[in-house]
């Protein structure tokens, strides 16, 4: 394949502001241990976990905090610090609700301690044995995806479709963020071997990893890395959002549209993250189970914008305080990218396996929320990278004419907020589309 | 734990971020880009069209504001698209207008065509060409009436039509004409020579304007430069101003192959009357035209072809006027026809098929 060649997904989309430039030179530094931790028992996507320690205990960072639940989807949560469990309370997520959690009190002295599981030798195995045992091995790491959908890997890992393509999702199209871009940068051999294990997991002939053409040195290093991979090639892609929405990958990097409703499976793809594959590779090599991740923390309300390596646990404001605080009087902190994150207010939030980024933008940068008539200019139905008329589903719905919302593609939208990013009259068309889905099935959140 | 719920309610939804490419800045944008139109025409004409544009830019804000003072909500002549209708009435009248029939005009263009509708968003058709669609019945012959380009004195003198008392028809052009007018002045603008005589008129003149016509429709390079400047900075649909100059170019040149001495050239189709200021600044008005990546060139090649066809078979000389109004009407259609399929819907649809089979 060329290995020059700068794909796109066709149709749609939207150059945003990068300021990437902010941190994609500053290296992954470690966030020091908080004088306490609160870990969430639930950190996927799924039900909570019950816990498995009770207060007073003594936990290794690396030790199983909870696990067991009676069915359905869950994720294991480790121990992301060495110290003493103080107790359980209600953990205030950045989406208003709150989870169960352990609160705990890093022993200072004593951080190096850690417990890990025994590397898995994955060499000379039949392909049935591989697969089982790197699913195992997943599963024992408590690995989600950590794009931020929190999927839990083992079970994306273990759907029965056949796989043909593993695609490395590097394209970090939000603003501001550069966790991926430092990962592909410093972890380049980590994120190659966790492809190459992904890959043979899932029995696919090729792996691919992507990366917008706006990281030039991340790119350069995927690139540098393939050619000794021979299953393996590095992807450009151009800056365009939403480049990151898995489908949008998928139809620029491979040209093929996965259908509504539909996971990419259908067309014989896995889509991974960045750092999801680099924990598999972790887990598998050095027997390291996810307990701390990397979040970047960035805009022009922090004053040293940098990327940390959190464990998780610590909150909101510990990471702000490291980079030296806020900048500016009140700036608006949105958790997540700036165009898909929540802004939230209450700083004591802690940080999980799926906080990407912590962005503090000013209040002249922040949207508001003073809105003018509909202009027909047509911009939302040109950026749709879904193909949707978002101007005319938002009118449907605020006309309460929920049917024809529906036909128009109101559960097709993908949230990337492309439409209103570029809307000239400054409409809320996100929250007027989550309004009218809310209307529709109040069930199906 | 109230204070702290209210206080969460305020939050705002993602996207944090906004394009700076606002309503205001868009529409100003427009205006800048109208401007050396507006100083062009007042090279051509002189001050009656300098009278012209500042009539009818005054009226047309004059009348958002007060109406917006009268019903006691804040004044919206500050997203300048008031502006635009404005300046755009006054460069589709002619030079030699009334000026209080030009306010007229502006003061219909934006009460009838733009606040009646329910404002900036709501018009179905374009607000200028409403007015003078409406002018142009009420009062017909000063509408026809033309004046040369290019004059000697016309940066010391008003055209004497332009100063009529209010509410007072003009009078007749005809003594001072034949004093100021160059020889074989016949009154009448290119394309009414082509409609009538099949008289063709020089090329660089109907590109670069020198010529009599509206106020500013004459300068059609001039216009597309400024449309161009536009364009580039992605604040107007090119693809509405390229399908109606390619489509009316490719029709009449059909014609003209048909029949070279009936039928104009293509080159005289796309730079007489009023059809580069009309496919560049007035078809392409956001409001009135589709919002889907195929509507726009569907209704960008029905506007072409109406153009033509009344042009060259209606009973009128001049057609965008109303090949603009009737793709304005047809937009809301257009739009709801090319609606564009869902990324995934093909493929769901057919696996269904299968599944179905």
């Amino acid at each position: 394949m060329d290995n020059t060649s700068i794909k796109k997904f066709p149709i749609g989309g939207t150059h945003l502001p990068e300021e990437k430039e902010l941190t994609t030179h500053v290296a992954i530094t470690p966030l020091p241990v908080p004088a306490e931790v609160l870990i969430p028992l639930k950190q996927h996507l799924g039900a909570p976990v019950e816990p498995a320690v009770k207060v007073g205990d003594r936990v290794r960072r690396g030790d199983v905090l909870g696990h067991r639940i009676q069915t359905g989807i869950r994720a294991i949560v480790h121990s992301s610090v060495t110290g003493e469990v103080l107790g359980f309370e209600d953990a205030p997520m950045p989406d208003g609700s709150t989870v169960h959690a352990v609160r705990i009190r890093p022993d200072q002295s004593a951080q190096t301690d850690e417990t890990l599981m025994k590397p898995l030798d994955l060499e000379g195995l039949s392909a049935e044995d591989y697969r089982a045992a790197v699913i195992a091995r997943v599963e024992e790491a408590g690995i989600v995806g950590l794009g931020g959908a929190t999927f839990p890997t083992h079970i994306k890992l273990g759907l029965e479709d056949p796989v043909d393509t593993v695609v490395i999702n590097g394209a970090e199209c939000e603003p501001y963020i550069t966790v991926d871009d430092r990962l592909m940068q410093e972890r380049a051999d980590a994120l190659f071997r966790g492809l190459e294990i992904v890959r043979r997991t899932v029995g696919a002939e090729r792996g691919v990893v992507a990366c917008e053409i706006n990281k030039p040195d991340a790119l350069q290093k995927i690139r540098e890395m393939a050619v000794n991979y021979p299953h393996i090639d590095a992807q450009a892609l151009d800056t365009r959002y939403p480049h990151g929405a898995e489908k949008h990958l998928i139809k620029a990097v491979l040209d093929r549209e996965v259908p509504l409703r539909a996971l990419p499976s259908a067309v014989g793809v896995l889509v991974n993250n960045v750092q999801t594959v680099i924990a598999i590779a972790d887990a598998v090599d050095s027997g390291r189970p996810l307990t701390h991740r990397v979040v970047t923390v960035s805009g022009h309300g922090v004053h040293e914008p940098k990327n940390l390596l959190v464990p998780v646990g610590a909150t909101i404001g510990d990471a702000i305080e490291f980079c030296g605080g806020d900048a500016v009087t009140d700036p608006v902190i949105v958790v997540g990218g700036p165009m898909t994150g929540l802004e939230i207010s209450n700083r004591a939030i802690p940080m999980t396996k799926s906080t990407g980024g912590i962005v503090l933008l000013t209040v002249e940068e922040h949207a508001g929320n003073v809105h003018m008539a509909c202009i027909n200019c047509g911009k939302c139905v040109e950026v749709c990278p879904m193909y949707l008329p978002p101007s005319r589903m938002t009118a449907y719905v605020n006309a309460n004419m929920l049917e024809e919302a529906t036909n128009a593609g109101l559960h097709a939208c993908i949230l990337c907020g492309a439409c209103q990013f570029v809307c000239p009259s400054k409409r809320p068309l996100v929250e007027w589309i989550k309004k009218g889905r809310s209307l529709v099935s109040p069930v199906r959140r | 734990m109230s204070q702290a719920a209210a206080a969460s309610i305020e939050l705002r939804t993602s996207p944090h971020l906004r394009s700076p490419k606002t309503v205001d800045v868009i529409m100003r944008n427009v205006v800048y880009a109208l401007l050396p139109i507006c100083a062009f025409a007042v090279w051509n004409f002189g001050l009656s069209a300098l009278a012209l544009i500042v009539v009818c830019t005054g009226v047309a804000v004059l009348t958002e504001h007060v109406y917006c003072v009268l019903v006691k909500k804040p004044t919206t002549v500050g997203d300048w698209s008031v502006v635009i209708t404005g300046i755009l009435v006054a460069l589709i009248l002619p030079p030699a207008l009334p000026l209080w029939m030009a306010a007229v005009t502006s003061f219909i263009s934006v009460a009838l065509g733009k606040i009646f509708f329910g404002g900036l968003g709501y018009n179905v058709f374009n607000p200028a060409l409403v007015g003078r669609a409406f002018s142009q019945v009420a009062f017909t012959l000063p509408m026809t009436t033309w004046t040369p380009a290019q004059l000697p004195g016309r940066f010391v003198e008003f055209i004497p039509t332009s100063l009529t008392i209010p509410f007072l028809e003009p009078g007749s052009l005809q003594g001072w004409l034949s004093n100021v007018a160059p020889d074989g002045w016949t009154g009448a603008t290119p394309l009414q020579l082509m409609k009538s005589e099949q008289i063709g008129t020089e090329a660089s003149q109907l590109l670069f304007g020198t010529i009599a016509g509206s106020t500013g429709e004459t300068a059609a390079v001039l216009i597309l430069v400024c449309g161009l400047y536009l364009a580039v900075r992605k604040m107007m649909n090119w693809r509405i101003t390229f399908s109606i100059l390619v489509t009316a170019a490719l029709f009449s040149w059909l014609f003209h192959l048909i029949n070279p001495s009936q039928y104009p050239d293509p080159i005289f189709m796309l730079g007489a009357g009023s059809l580069m200021l009309g496919a560049v600044f007035m078809a392409t008005d956001m409001v009135s035209s589709p919002e889907t990546r195929l509507g726009v060139w569907v209704y960008g090649i029905f506007i072409g072809i109406m153009v033509v066809v009344i042009r060259l078979f209606g009973g009128l000389p001049e057609g965008v006027m109303y090949a603009i109004l009737l793709g304005n009407a047809a937009s809301p259609l257009i739009s709801r026809v090319t609606q564009p399929k869902t990324y995934g819907a093909v493929r769901k649809s057919r696996k269904q098929a299968k599944e179905g089979a």
